[in-house]
C-alpha cells in the first residue's frame, strides 16, 4: 500500500513524464489487442472457408440419378470427407432461379434438363481437397471438377503475411514501450538518488527502495492496457454493422464477452511483465555503486 | 560494543583515511572522537555502517565482523546503528515527521506503533511542535535534533554522531551534547564525533583524538565511576598503551587499546 501511494505521489509530481509512458504503452497494447482480434478473426474466415464445399464435380446431364447416389456415399466413406451433398438437376435449377429472380427472362430460358447435377464435398482439412479432386477427376459421368484452394491459399498468405507484419510491429513498440519506461523509471530514479541513499545508509532493505518503482512501471502498463482494451472494445462495438455487413454470413461477431474479458487478463498480464522488468532494468542500476 | 582491529582505510586516489587503528569501546560509554577536519572521523563511522571497507584490519560490531557480514544482513547492522550525519540527511520533501518515521516503516513497525514512538522521540528532543514541518523550515539546530530524533526512534544499541555541533551556536551546541548525554544515559552507546577539542573538554566523557587517520590520544574513564561521566581520566598514549599490557593492576578502561603496538 505504501509503495502503491509512493508511486501514485510520484506519477502527481511528474504528470508528464507518466503520460509519455502510460501513451507508448496504450498504443503497444491497442496494437496487441488489434492483433489478437485479427488473428481470431481471420481464422474464422478461413475456417468458414474450410468448412463450405470445397471441391463441386459437375456431371453429364444424362449421369442417372442412382450413379450420383452411389458416388455419393463412395466418397462419404473417405476418412478426410467432412461432408457430401448431391444438388440435383431440378435442385440446380431452383438456385438458378433464387439467382435470377430478378431477371425472369433468364428463367423462361432455363430448364432443369439443360443444367448438371453436381457433388459439393467438404473435407475435414483444406490439404485434402487436391485428394477429393482427383477421386473426382476418375469417376463414371463426370464433366468437370471446379475447387477453390486457390482462393483459400491466396487467404491464407495474406492472412499469414498481415500476422508477421502485426507480430513485428508488435515486437516494435514492445521493445519501445519497455525503453521509455525503463527511461522514465531511471528519470525518477536519478531524481530520487538522495532520498535512496539516505534510505540505504538508514538500513532499508533493496526490495523496500525497488518497490515504489516497480509499482509506478507497473501502474503505467495497467493504464496502457486497461485504456486501450476499453478503446478496442468501443471501437469494434462501433464498427459492428459494418464488419457484419461486409462479411455477410461469416459469423464474426458479436465477440463472446468471455473472449474480450480474457484479453484484457491477458493483456494487464502482460502489463505488469513489462512494467515490471522494465522497473528492474531501471532499478538495478541503483545498486551498482 | 564496537572493535576496531588494526584498521587502515586507503582511498582509491591514495589518501589514507585511517591508519592502523585499534580500540574498543564498551556498552554504556560515551566516546568523543574529536580531530581536526580530514583526520579520519568520519571515515570511521563509514567504516562502521559498512558504507565502505576497510583496507586492512578488522571492524567487530557486537561480536560480528561487519566487513564479513553478508549484503542482504547489512540493513539489520545499519538499523541497530543510529546515525546523525554531519549535513543531516533529512529527505527535503518528507516532513519531520515523516523523516523520522521512515526508519520504523523500513522495519515494518505497525503505524500505531510508528506513530507513538515518533511523537515519543520528538518529544525527547524537543520538536514536539515542528513535526509537520519540512527541513527546510527548521533551523540547524532544530535539523540538528531531527537528525537525532531519527537516528534514535529505533532504540539503536549505538549512536554515532558525526559533528553534531558543527554549524551550531554554542548555547545550541551544548544543547545538542546534553541531549546526547541524555541518550547515553537511557543506555544508548553514544560515539560523538567534533573538531571542536574544547567541546569535548567542557563534557566528561571517553575520548578518541585522532590526526591524519591516526590515534594521537586516547582519555578513558574507569568503569568504577557513577555514570562514567565525571571520573578520574587517564590519558593513554600509543606508548602508555604498550605500559597499560604490562601493568595489570590498572583499572580495566571502557576503551581498552589504543593504537596498535608497533
Amino acid at each position: 500500500m505504501r509503495s502503491l501511494l509512493q508511486a501514485l505521489k510520484s506519477i502527481r509530481r511528474s504528470p508528464y513524464q507518466a503520460l509519455a509512458a502510460s501513451l507508448v504503452l496504450y498504443l503497444t497494447f491497442f496494437i496487441g489487442y488489434s492483433l489478437v482480434l485479427f488473428i481470431f478473426g481471420s481464422n474464422k474466415v478461413i475456417n468458414f472457408f474450410e468448412t463450405r464445399p470445397q471441391v463441386t464435380g459437375f456431371f453429364d446431364q444424362q449421369t442417372p440419378q442412382s450413379l450420383l447416389e452411389a458416388h455419393q456415399q463412395r466418397l462419404e466413406q473417405e476418412p478426410y470427407v467432412q461432408a457430401v451433398e448431391l444438388i440435383t438437376q431440378e435442385e440446380a435449377l431452383e438456385i438458378y432461379r433464387a439467382q435470377t429472380e430478378q431477371d425472369p427472362l433468364l428463367q423462361e430460358l432455363v430448364t432443369a434438363d439443360i443444367l448438371p447435377s453436381s457433388l459439393e464435398v467438404s473435407t475435414v482439412t483444406i490439404d485434402d481437397l487436391a485428394k477429393v479432386a482427383e477421386i473426382m477427376q476418375t469417376l463414371e459421368g463426370i464433366d468437370e471438377v471446379v475447387y477453390q484452394q486457390d482462393v483459400i491459399d491466396s487467404l491464407r498468405q495474406w492472412t499469414t503475411n498481415l500476422r508477421y507484419v502485426g507480430l513485428t510491429v508488435l515486437a516494435i513498440f514492445s521493445i519501445t514501450s519497455l525503453l521509455v519506461v525503463v527511461l522514465i523509471t531511471s528519470m525518477r530514479i536519478a531524481s530520487k538518488k538522495y532520498e535512496t541513499k539516505v534510505m540505504r545508509l538508514i538500513g532499508a532493505t533493496k526490495w523496500y527502495i525497488m518497490k515504489p518503482f516497480l509499482v509506478e512501471s507497473m501502474l503505467y502498463g495497467t493504464v496502457g492496457a486497461v485504456l486501450s482494451w476499453l478503446t478496442v472494445y468501443i471501437l469494434m462495438l462501433y464498427a459492428t454493422p459494418a464488419i457484419k455487413s461486409f462479411f455477410g454470413e461469416i459469423e464474426l461477431l458479436p465477440i463472446e464477452p468471455s473472449l474480450m474479458l480474457l484479453l484484457l487478463a491477458g493483456g494487464w498480464l502482460a502489463a505488469i511483465v513489462l512494467g515490471l522488468v522494465a522497473g528492474l532494468i531501471s532499478t538495478r542500476r541503483l545498486f551498482r555503486v | 560494543m564496537v572493535r576496531f582491529e588494526g584498521v587502515t582505510k586507503v582511498f582509491p586516489n591514495g589518501f589514507i583515511g585511517l591508519e592502523d587503528i585499534s580500540f574498543e569501546i564498551d556498552p554504556g560509554s560515551l566516546l568523543y572522537v574529536t580531530g581536526e577536519s580530514g583526520a579520519g572521523k568520519t571515515t570511521l563511522m563509514r567504516l562502521l555502517i559498512r558504507e565502505i571497507l576497510p583496507t586492512q584490519g578488522r571492524i567487530y560490531f557486537k561480536d560480528l565482523s561487519v566487513a564479513d557480514l553478508p549484503a542482504h544482513q547489512l540493513p539489520q547492522l545499519r538499523r541497530q546503528i543510529g546515525v546523525v550525519f554531519q549535513d543531516y540527511q533529512l529527505i527535503p520533501d518528507r516532513t519531520i515527521r515523516e523523516n523520522t518515521s521512515i526508519i520504523l516503516e523500513i522495519m515494518g513497525v505497525k503505524s500505531d506503533q510508528i506513530k507513538k514512538r515518533v511523537s515519543d522521540v520528538l518529544e525527547i528532543v524537543g520538536l514536539p511542535d515542528k513535526v509537520d514541518l519540512f527541513p527546510v523550515q527548521l533551523s540547524g539546530g532544530e535539523l540538528q535534533r531531527a537528525a537525532i530524533a531519527r537516528a534514535m526512534v529505533t532504540a539503536p544499541d549505538l549512536l554515532f554522531a558525526d559533528e553534531p555541533t558543527g554549524n551550531l551556536d554554542e548555547e545550541t551546541a551544548e544543547g545538542i551534547i546534553a541531549l546526547l548525554r541524555r541518550i547515553r544515559d537511557l543506555g544508548t552507546t553514544v560515539i560523538v564525533s567534533t573538531h571542536d577539542k574544547a567541546l569535548r573538554d567542557k563534557n566528561p566523557g571517553d575520548h578518541l583524538e585522532l590526526r591524519q587517520g591516526k590515534i594521537v590520544n586516547l582519555d578513558k574513564i574507569p568503569t568504577d565511576q557513577p555514570g562514567r561521566s565525571d571520573g578520574q581520566k587517564s590519558k593513554a598514549t600509543e606508548k602508555e598503551n604498550k605500559d597499560d599490557k604490562k601493568s595489570p593492576s590498572k583499572t580495566k578502561a571502557p576503551i581498552e587499546n589504543s593504537t596498535k603496538a608497533k
